[in-house]
């Protein structure tokens, strides 16, 4: 088990994770991160009808190692029209 | 520790003469302490006593094979925890403690000699389980309808009352000791869900979480962002 901070950098702006969550590994922290970007796209695209894919997760190990997901990542998109 | 905080949040409902708080603090058998992080009710495990919280957070929860869980409600210092399995006999979910907590554990015989002899105290009780089951449904309108910051700043909002009535409150601030995925786990939102509804409440001014502390701002804002009506937790004089 080890920590793992979630760090978001979209539109908004940059939102440092100073807790972190204990996970099993860079898998399941990835499989966390799409989870959250799934989420948080619903709820932005509920509350205002905008799809921002901009966004990224940085994922930061306490034993150093780190990995992205970018929003476009975590989603699949078909038929856009632009 | 003692009984004096449990009283305090049923006078703050109800009179409670001389004779019925002799009854109620003569109910514990014994008192218990148990760290943070231990699971203090097991689901569907028989039970012959039900508990009071006299200090600290628990919180009743139940979850899914993958690991997931949702809990349902926290409960705070005052409140009993329990008294669903004087009838069950078992609870269908965990209940576990957030910090460290001391518990009077009273045995389920002593609470049915307490019914047949006060029955207006079996009411009070009563009355107990049926706010428990209208803050479940509180926080269902929640987890169906509301927006995850409306989500937050309601959890925030009911915190308040239910501190505030015992005195756990300092002004507009009072201790919220669970973690981002903890408070993810009661809104059904992940650890990073949380973290950023936070950063929305923050930058509107409302409220804040930090040094496991929750810090309002501004309460009336809060408020209506939670659509929160504090009808639902039955404060003040009750008449029964």
């Amino acid at each position: 088990m080890q920590r793992f901070f979630f760090h978001i950098h979209n539109g908004i702006g940059f939102l440092p994770d100073k807790e972190g969550v204990v996970l099993t590994g860079l898998d399941e922290a990835r499989a966390q991160a799409i989870t959250s970007i799934r989420s948080i796209l619903a709820e932005e695209m509920r509350l205002t009808g905008l799809i921002d894919l901009g966004g990224r997760i940085d994922i930061e190990g306490d034993k150093g190692e780190t990995t992205s997901v970018t929003f476009g990542e975590a989603v699949e998109v078909r038929g856009a029209t632009s | 520790m003692s009984m004096d905080i449990h009283l305090k949040r049923l006078r703050s409902r109800f009179q409670i003469s001389p004779e019925e708080e002799a009854v109620i603090r003569a109910l514990p058998e014994s008192e218990e302490e148990v760290g943070p992080d231990k699971t203090i009710i097991r689901a569907n495990q028989p039970q012959r006593d039900s508990r009071i919280l006299l200090s600290g957070i628990t919180g009743r929860h139940k979850g899914l094979r993958n690991g997931t869980r949702q809990i349902t409600e926290l409960n705070l210092a005052g409140d009993p925890i329990d008294l669903h399995s004087f009838t069950l006999k078992w609870l269908d979910h965990d209940i576990v403690s957030f910090t460290r907590c001391s518990l009077a554990r009273v045995p389920h015989e002593r609470l049915w000699a307490m019914t047949e002899q006060y029955p207006r105290l079996a009411l009070i009780y009563w009355f107990g389980t049926n706010l428990d089951a209208s803050i479940h449904r509180e926080w269902e309108l929640s987890l169906g309808r509301r927006q995850a910051p409306g989500r937050m700043a309601h959890l925030f909002c009911e915190l308040y009352e239910r501190m505030g009535i015992v005195g756990l409150t300092d002004g507009l601030s009072f201790d919220m000791p669970l973690n981002q995925n903890e408070l993810g786990e009661c809104l059904g939102l992940t650890a990073v869900h949380v973290n950023r509804t936070l950063r929305q409440l923050r930058d509107r001014g409302l409220a804040d979480h930090r040094d496991q502390k929750v810090v309002i701002h501004d309460l009336p804002g809060l408020q209506s962002l939670a659509e929160f009506d504090p009808r639902y937790l039955f404060l003040g004089p009750h008449p029964l």
